[in-house]
């Protein structure tokens, strides 16, 4: 199969049962991308295909054939921050980080949507991932400075 | 970390070459469209299916079609489209309601309503909404076609009337008319979880402001999901207030079978049955007051 991660074309010979995150993780070499559950909770897997925020570990990689794929090393340019990380960083909104790049793709996704969110729809946007560490509220006033840096308006 | 068994793989182009390959592996084998009921169970090997059919290279499967008085929505049509379609929204809105509330937004990118049905959660969202709204599925197999409406649909836990090489192609709800409200009202730990109970009803109004026609369907309290038919009797030829209302949801606790579990015990969620009845019924009359229909 071939696929399309953060712009570079990705081949590779995989059984149909390869989950898309262990595509990542393994094929393409992005390690950025974790698997923190069994049971498609937690998020730590989301990455961005084809445009929609997808739990990369409920996704067989075959299914991924042909598409593009945005992962969070695929957010940074050049070693400058994207937006969405430098609000994480200066929000302190991680602690360990393991839930953080699934968290920063959520994010992305849920901003693309929506830009100017209300705080119960970041909140409600981001259910689809947990924290195990900070008590979400940094997280959410990370998105909410996120949003105010991509519009400019800080 | 977990991983599925191993499986053949196939990815039919067309709804007729799929049923084909239903048809020869019939027992042992799996539909795959959106994936996020199917691929968790496969991973913890609950499911091990020999093969698997996957449905989305067939695009002319996800569409949102406006009939003669109905919705027709395709197989492929995801929670998050669902959700936010300007057509859905205008013809049957408590649709959109009850896909809001599903899961995450990740998982409502590839879930879809025709998948959450065929896989037949008792605490699924949509099964409350199909069930009041006698929705219609159209099943394909090898053999033709055939309708199945809502109330033949549901058969139990995890279980549904198809045969095993039918697979559901489309499903149609009806267009609600400017005298009919719907809504519906879901229980969780946190937003989006698996419901404790959910409550889907519908009341359609007389112009002299009577109801004329009601419904209530329960899901989460029961093995499947249930019409609680006695309350809506208890609606039905009435001028509505909150008694009424108020009666008519501690009815349905006589549809109840819930089990004790860890979304909570028999006794709460029957309690919380009556509870989000009463709520989603609340609603309805509300949203029927701003409309002027209840004089």
């Amino acid at each position: 199969m071939k696929v399309r991660v953060n712009g570079e074309e990705v081949e590779a010979e995989v059984e149909p049962r390869l989950l898309l995150a262990h595509f990542i993780r393994e094929k393409a070499g992005l390690t950025g991308t974790h698997v923190g559950c069994v049971s498609g909770k937690c998020g730590c897997c989301t990455v961005i295909v084809d445009g929609e925020p997808v739990k990369s570990c409920m996704m067989f990689s075959v299914q991924a054939n042909g598409s593009d794929v945005l992962t969070i090393e695929g957010l940074g340019k050049d070693g400058t921050m994207h937006p969405i990380q430098e609000a994480f960083w200066e929000s302190d909104a991680l602690e360990c980080g393991f839930c953080t790049p699934g968290m920063i793709m959520a994010a992305y996704a849920l901003l693309n949507k929506n830009p100017t969110p209300t705080e119960q729809e970041i909140r409600r946007g981001m259910v689809g991932n947990l924290c195990r560490c900070t008590g979400y509220l940094n997280i959410i006033k990370a998105v909410q400075s996120a949003s105010e840096k991509i519009r400019g308006v800080k | 970390m977990l991983f599925p068994a191993r499986f053949e793989y196939h990815a039919p182009a067309s709804v007729k070459e799929a049923a084909h390959l239903l048809h020869e592996y019939n027992e042992d084998v799996r539909v795959l469209a959106g994936g996020q009921s199917l691929i968790p169970m496969m991973k913890l090997r609950v499911l091990r299916p020999k093969h698997v059919i996957d449905i989305n290279q067939i695009p002319e499967l996800s569409y949102v079609k406006k009939t003669n008085g109905g919705l027709k929505i395709g197989a492929l049509t995801r929670e998050s489209l669902i959700e936010r379609s300007e057509t859905i929204l205008d013809a049957c809105p408590v649709l959109a309601e009850a896909s809001g509330e599903i899961a995450d937004m990740q998982i409502r990118s590839r879930g879809t309503l025709v998948g959450s049905l065929c896989n037949a959660d008792p605490s699924a969202d949509y099964a409350p909404v199909a069930l009041a709204l006698d929705a219609k599925m159209e099943a394909f197999s090898t053999k033709g076609s055939r309708t199945i409406e809502a109330k033949d649909f549901f058969a139990g836990s995890f279980s549904t009337s198809l045969e095993p090489d039918e697979l559901v192609t489309e499903v149609e709800f009806p267009e609600l008319g400017k005298d009919t409200v719907a809504s519906f009202a879901k229980l969780s730990r946190s937003f989006g979880d698996f419901a404790i109970v959910n409550v889907a009803s519908l009341l359609r109004f007389s112009d002299d402001g009577i109801c004329k026609d009601a419904r209530i369907a329960l899901g989460a309290v029961a093995s499947t999901v249930r019409r609680a038919r006695e309350a809506e009797k208890i609606l039905v030829g009435k001028k509505l207030d909150e008694r009424v209302v108020r009666d008519a949801s501690e009815n349905v606790t006589g549809v109840c079978e819930a089990t004790s579990d860890i979304r909570g015990s028999k006794e709460y969620k029957t309690e919380m049955a009556m509870v989000m009845t009463k709520i989603s019924l609340t609603r309805v009359l509300e949203e029927a007051r701003s409309r002027r229909l209840l004089k």
